[in-house]
């Protein structure tokens, strides 16, 4: 049933300009973003620069096992261009009432809350497909290690990728079901990521047990920043369960949302 | 007893301290083109979208087709609410194919609709391209996809021309010959006496009304009568038990039936009489007569 709804949800978005084009945004800005990496360490160690006098270029970010955290942390940010897909997806629903149509046609509520979600998580299957694949080949071309264990003993970032998107883009859909308007859903995800940066680094300094309560701070930190490892600075380099537990919450407080909206109010 | 398509049992909605539908006993019999009519606000629209599954019922129950209320038995009925929704970004055919996923209808069957609406050669198109009658033949077209047994339709000719308003009527009463049942929402009295068989009259979410058309023209309704022979047409109008009024005017003579007699039923024992009538109709006004009579009567 599920792999039927997200068809249907395919159906209804694939002549849809903005499908072609936020995906192939995001695409590219994970594989270019994925790439840079490499390149800009090249270019700025020809440029004669160094940390401490070591060579930039030796730094192991492409190499198994950190390269699985270091894509999915930087992968993460991109993740705008799908849910904007999702909220317009939603949208569009309301400005066209086809919400209404679809359930006179005989699509259950249960069902229409399932196609918005599952297809919310082929998405973030996608993208952590797209990951898995980038991290095979880059690893495969630039790592100084190899061997199956090595490749994918940190491997658990690429699903935790999956569950922090899949768990954004419920909260994108949650805004866009509120809203019903994507122009002013986008603006309000953008401000509030905003604001919610600038609270948290205020909050933070006062009271850091709620600003990592901050819903979207919680998802993020799903995958913490994976870089200062290289400049011989403590890194968390795995997933927490605290922090995995506090994004859980948040999710499932989009999904009741998601669920309510669909479920209980009248279309 | 006839066989119903829809029971309604004391379906109620209720926003807050409005009581939009109250307490709704309905049932609409199979074979027949069902008029749901009522002034604004009287509840016709919050009925069809609590049976459709849109508006979640404060109260009652109902059932399709003898088979409850779920969404499954809905994908066998074609329903267009309010105005025709489609993805504006999607062509004819690919809007279609959305309902055949949603209605677990093979998709040979959108050939088939299309060309019944005369919309086949414009498959291609976005809907967003689309005249407001073509919009609303594919919404038809997309009602008519699990080929059902019940057509639901709510305003099938709001904002249309008056060619626009000839051809949906056409597709309609072709689509009740073809022995569906239809039920119309409508608040155009002139459309639902050319349409509809049966009807059932809503005011303030209440039923005030229930009864097939003819019934209610022709108790006591007007009848306009002519024959060659006019005389003898007078004498016997005069002499009939179905008539309870007769008045001559000019070359014609206006009837008033007694309860239970119609059109039909005079003119056969006329006909038996041996008085073939050059003309008999009924007073083209009496449907709109009649249900402001029935809305004054309630609101009294």
């Amino acid at each position: 049933m599920i792999w039927r709804l997200v068809q249907l949800e395919f159906l209804k978005l694939r002549g849809l300009r903005s499908l072609w084009v936020l995906l192939g945004l995001y695409v590219v800005a994970v594989v270019l973003i994925s790439l840079s990496g490499g390149v800009i360490l090249r270019s700025l160690s020809d440029m004669g620069v160094s940390y401490n006098g070591l060579d930039l270029t030796i730094l192991p970010i492409y190499d198994f096992d950190d390269i699985w955290q270091n894509l999915t942390w930087l992968g993460y940010f991109f993740k705008i261009f799908p849910a904007f897909l999702l909220v317009i997806s939603i949208s569009n629903e309301f400005s066209y009432r086809t919400h209404r149509q679809n359930i006179i046609d005989g699509l259950s509520r249960t069902e229409f809350f399932l196609s918005k979600t599952s297809f919310a998580l082929f998405l973030a299957l996608l993208s952590g497909g797209l990951i898995l694949i980038l991290g095979l080949v880059l690893g495969g071309l630039y790592s100084d290690v190899s061997g199956v264990d090595v490749i994918f003993s940190h491997f658990m970032f690429v699903p935790g990728h999956i569950l922090q998107v899949f768990l954004y883009f419920l909260w994108a859909i949650f805004l866009a079901l509120l809203i019903r308007k994507s122009g002013i859903t986008i603006v309000v995800i953008l401000l509030y990521t905003i604001f919610e940066f600038i609270g948290y680094l205020i909050l933070n300094e006062f009271y850091p047990l709620i600003a990592d309560w901050l819903p979207f701070q919680s998802i993020y930190a799903i995958i913490q920043f994976p870089y200062f490892r290289y400049v011989f600075l403590e890194t968390q380099t795995y997933m927490a369960f605290t922090d995995v537990y506090k994004a859980l919450v948040w999710g499932g407080i989009a999904l009741y949302g998601i669920y309510y909206q669909l479920i209980k109010r009248d279309f | 007893m006839m066989e119903s398509v829809l029971k309604i049992n004391g379906l109620t909605k209720r926003y807050g301290r409005l009581t939009a539908v109250d307490s709704l006993n309905l049932e609409i019999p199979k074979g027949t083109v069902f008029g749901l009519l009522g002034p604004n606000g009287s509840g016709k629209s919050t009925t069809l979208g609590m049976v459709l599954g849109v508006v979640n019922p404060s109260g009652g129950s109902f059932e399709w087709l003898s088979q409850g209320s779920g969404h499954k038995v809905r994908r066998r009925i074609g329903a267009i609410i309010e105005n025709p929704s489609f993805y504006h970004y999607l062509t004819a055919y690919e809007n279609l194919r959305v309902v055949c996923r949603i209605k677990k209808v093979d998709i040979s069957r959108i050939e088939t609709v299309l060309k019944r609406v005369s919309l086949f050669e414009r498959k291609n198109d976005a809907f967003s391209t689309f005249s407001l009658g073509m919009k609303q033949r594919l919404a038809i077209a997309s009602a008519l996809l699990p080929d059902p047994e019940v057509m639901i339709l709510d305003e099938p000719t709001n904002g249309l021309d008056p060619e626009g308003i000839a051809e949906i009527r056409e597709l309609i009463q072709s689509l009740a010959e073809d022995g569906r049942t239809i039920v119309l929402a409508s608040h155009l009295l002139d459309e639902v006496q050319k349409i509809c068989s049966h009807f059932c009259v809503l005011n303030r979410g209440k039923k005030v009304y229930q009864g097939s058309v003819e019934e209610l023209l022709n108790s006591s309704a007007s009848l306009k009568l002519s024959a060659q022979n006019s005389n003898e047409l007078g004498r016997l109008l005069r002499e009939s038990a179905q008539v309870e009024q007769v008045l001559q005017v000019d070359s014609y003579f206006k009837v008033k039936l007694n309860q239970g007699a119609t059109s039909g039923t005079l003119n056969k024992e006329l006909i038996e009489s041996g008085i073939v009538l050059s003309e008999l109709a009924i007073d083209s006004n009496s449907l709109e007569k009649k249900f402001l009579e029935i809305l004054n009567t309630q609101a009294r």
